[in-house]
C-alpha cells in the first residue's frame, strides 16, 4: 500500500511528464487517431460524385466491397495480388538481407563500403527510386533492355511493365532494392552481438559452417529475425504504392491493383470514398492480424510471459 | 584440386567473397550511377543501342539541369525536343525547396517536442505511461493509405488542402512516434547518475535538460533528426494526395506526375530525379554513422 505522501508525489510526477508529453500527443490525437475514427464515419456513409448523400448506410460498404457483383471480383483479386507480392517480398527481402549481413559479418577489407552503399538506397525517397526504376525498365530506352540484349538474353527489347507476365515482378525487384538496406542493418546489428566464442565451440564439434548457420546462428538471431518479419510485412502491405503509382498504375490488366492501389483508385478516381475508406479499413485489418500472428503465435514464450504477468 | 588443402579452401572463399561483394555493390549502386549518367546525356544518344554505359564527351550536355533551372529551353535544341521540355519541368526545383523546408519544420518539432517527450517515457513512472506508449507505437503501424481517404476530406472541410501547413501536421505526427521510440531506447544506455547530480546541485528542469541531458545524448538526437528529416522529405501517399499546386508540392509528387508524362524528355527526368535524391543522400553520407547507430539503437542491443 502507498503512503499518501508517495501517492501526492505519484500525482505531481504524473501532471509533470503529461504537461511534457502533451504536444506529441496532440499532433497524434489530431492527425491520426482522429482521421482514424473519421474514416470509419467515412465508411458508414454513402457517397455519390465525391458527395456524401447524407445516409447512414452503415455497413452496406462493406457488404459491397465482399458481395456486389461489380466490386467483388475486383476486390478479391486485389487481396490474391497483394498477398503475393507481400509473400515473396517478405521472403526475398529476409533472405538477400540475411545474405549480404552474413558477408559484412566476415569484417573483411570493402566491408564498410558495402555499407555505405546500403545506405544509398535507404536514404533515397521511395517514389523517386520509382521513378529511377520505371527508367531502367523503359520499354524503348530502358538501360536494363540494353544490359540483357548486350548478354544475349533477349532478342528484341521487351516492356515489362506493361507486361501483365512481368509487371509484378519489376514492381518487386524494384521494391527489394529499396527495402533490403534496411533489414540488413538489423540483421548485421544481430549478427554483430553473437560472440565468435560459441562458433569455435561448433567448429570443435565440427559443425560445418552450413550447420552452423542453422543451428547456432539462426536461433540466436530468432528476435532480430522476427522484428525484421514484422517490419517488413506491415511494409510490403503498402510501401509498394509509390512504385505502382509511378511504374504501373495498378496494370497492365489488374496485375498490379494492390489493395492499397484500389483504395486509392476507389476513393480518388472514381471519388468512392465511403467504399474507399472501407477497404482501407478492411486493409488496416489485416496488417493487425499479421502483427499479432507473428508477435503471438510465433512467440511462445511470450505467450507465457502474459499469462505469468498478473 | 587446390580446394581440398586449406590455404585452397581460404583462397577459394576470398575469392566467393569478393565476388558476391562485387554483385551486391552492382545490385545497390548501378541504379543510382545509370540515373546521374542519363541526365547528362543528350536525349538523342539515350536511344541509342546499346546505351552508352560510360557516356564520351559527344553525348555530353546540362541541358536537362539548365532547363530544369531556367525554364529556357537550350536554343540550339530540336523542335521535337522543345515539345519534350514540359513546363512542369520547371516546378522541381521549387518543389525541393518546399520538400526541405516542410522537412525541415518538422524535424524541429520533433527535436523540441519529440526529446523531451522520450526522456519522459525513459524517466519516470506515471499515470498510464505504459498505455500512453503503446498508444504511440501502434500509430507507427497504421498503414498511411489508411487514413488518408479521411485526411482529404476533413482537409477538404478546413480548407486545408494544398498547404504546407497540413503536412507539416502530419508529418509531424507520423515521425514523432518514431523519434520518441529510438530517442526512449537510447536514453536507457545512458546512466541516470548525470540527471540526478545535477538534479541535486538544484538545477531546474529546463536548464536540466539543455546542460546535461542534451549533451549526453546528442549522437541519438543526431540519429533521430536525421530519421524525421529523410523520412517527411520523402514522404509520398499523403504528399501525391493532399497537394495540388506548387504551393504545397513536394519534390515526390512532382517526379511523381513528371514521370507520367509519354513524352516528357526522359533525360530531364532523369535530371529532376537526380537533383531531388541530392539532398537525403548528402545526409547519409555524412551521418552514416549516426544513422547505422540509430537503427540498431531500437533493436536494444
Amino acid at each position: 500500500m502507498q503512503s499518501p505522501y508517495e501517492r501526492k508525489r505519484f500525482r505531481q510526477t504524473s501532471l509533470f511528464a503529461y504537461r511534457i508529453i502533451l504536444p506529441s500527443l496532440v499532433f497524434i490525437l489530431f492527425f491520426i487517431a482522429y482521421p482514424l475514427l473519421y474514416s470509419f464515419i467515412v465508411a458508414f456513409k454513402e457517397y455519390k460524385y465525391g458527395v456524401p448523400t447524407g445516409k447512414i448506410i452503415w455497413f452496406q460498404n462493406f457488404i459491397d466491397i465482399f458481395t456486389k457483383s461489380t466490386v467483388a471480383p475486383g476486390f478479391y483479386n486485389s487481396l490474391v495480388v497483394t498477398m503475393k507480392f507481400t509473400l515473396v517480398a517478405v521472403v526475398a527481402v529476409v533472405v538477400i538481407s540475411l545474405a549480404i549481413a552474413l558477408l559484412i559479418n566476415q569484417q573483411f577489407r570493402g566491408s564498410g563500403l558495402i555499407k555505405v552503399a546500403l545506405l544509398l538506397p535507404y536514404a533515397i525517397p521511395g517514389a523517386v527510386s520509382a521513378v529511377i526504376w520505371a527508367w531502367i525498365y523503359d520499354p524503348s530506352f530502358g538501360v536494363m533492355n540494353g544490359v540483357l540484349n548486350g548478354l544475349g538474353i533477349i532478342d528484341e527489347y521487351i516492356t515489362v511493365a506493361a507486361d501483365p507476365r512481368w509487371a509484378l515482378w519489376a514492381i518487386l525487384f524494384a521494391y527489394v532494392w529499396k527495402f533490403v538496406p534496411y533489414s540488413t542493418f538489423l540483421f548485421a546489428a544481430g549478427l554483430a552481438t553473437i560472440p565468435s566464442s560459441v562458433y569455435e565451440a561448433a567448429r570443435m564439434d565440427r559443425a560445418g559452417s552450413i550447420r552452423a548457420f542453422f543451428k547456432v546462428t539462426l536461433p540466436l538471431l530468432r528476435p532480430v529475425l522476427q522484428m525484421v518479419l514484422v517490419i517488413q510485412t506491415i511494409f510490403a502491405l503498402v510501401m509498394h504504392f509509390g512504385l505502382v503509382f509511378v511504374i504501373t498504375q495498378g496494370g497492365p490488366g489488374d496485375a498490379t491493383r494492390t489493395l492499397a492501389w484500389l483504395v486509392y483508385v476507389e476513393s480518388f478516381t472514381f471519388t468512392r470514398f465511403g467504399r474507399g475508406a472501407a477497404m482501407a479499413i478492411i486493409l488496416a485489418l489485416i496488417m493487425i492480424v499479421f502483427i499479432y500472428l507473428y508477435l503471438v503465435v510465433l512467440n511462445p514464450e511470450r505467450r507465457l510471459k502474459r499469462r505469468e504477468a498478473p | 584440386m587446390i580446394f581440398n588443402t586449406i590455404s585452397g579452401r581460404r583462397r577459394a572463399k576470398k575469392i566467393l567473397v569478393l565476388l558476391v561483394s562485387i554483385v551486391v555493390l552492382l545490385y545497390l549502386l548501378a541504379p543510382i550511377y545509370w540515373v546521374v549518367v542519363s541526365s547528362f546525356q543528350k536525349e538523342i544518344a539515350l536511344q541509342d543501342r546499346p546505351p552508352h554505359y560510360f557516356p564520351s564527351a559527344e553525348v555530353f550536355t546540362t541541358n536537362h539541369y539548365y532547363f530544369i533551372f531556367t525554364g529556357v529551353i537550350p536554343p540550339n535544341s530540336t523542335i521535337m525536343l522543345q515539345s519534350m521540355y514540359t513546363m512542369r519541368g520547371t516546378l522541381v526545383y521549387p518543389a525541393i525547396i518546399n520538400s526541405i523546408i516542410i522537412a525541415s519544420i518538422v524535424t524541429i518539432i520533433n527535436v523540441v517536442v519529440g526529446f523531451p517527450a522520450a526522456h519522459i517515457f525513459a524517466r519516470y513512472r506515471f499515470f498510464g505511461d505504459r498505455k500512453v506508449f503503446l498508444l504511440l507505437l501502434a500509430t507507427r503501424l497504421l498503414p498511411s493509405i489508411s487514413i488518408v481517404v479521411a485526411m482529404y476530406i476533413l482537409l477538404l472541410r478546413l480548407d486545408l488542402l494544398d498547404t504546407k501547413l497540413a503536412l507539416v501536421g502530419i508529418y509531424s505526427a507520423i515521425t514523432l512516434p518514431f523519434t520518441i521510440w529510438i530517442l526512449r531506447a537510447y536514453f536507457h544506455n545512458i546512466p541516470v547518475e548525470f540527471e540526478e547530480a545535477a538534479r541535486l546541485d538544484g538545477c531546474r528542469y529546463i536548464r536540466m535538460m539543455t546542460k546535461v541531458v542534451v549533451p549526453l545524448a546528442r549522437p541519438g538526437l543526431i540519429a533521430a533528426a536525421i530519421f524525421a528529416f529523410m523520412a517527411s522529405y520523402g514522404e509520398f501517399v499523403f504528399a501525391t494526395i493532399l497537394t495540388q499546386t506548387i504551393r504545397s508540392q513536394t519534390q515526390t509528387a512532382v517526379l511523381a506526375s513528371l514521370s507520367q508524362g509519354m513524352s516528357t524528355s526522359r533525360g530531364m527526368i532523369a535530371a529532376a530525379a537526380t537533383l531531388s535524391i541530392l539532398p537525403p543522400l548528402l545526409l547519409a553520407i555524412v551521418f552514416r554513422k549516426h544513422i547505422l547507430e540509430g537503427l540498431t539503437a531500437r533493436l536494444g542491443l
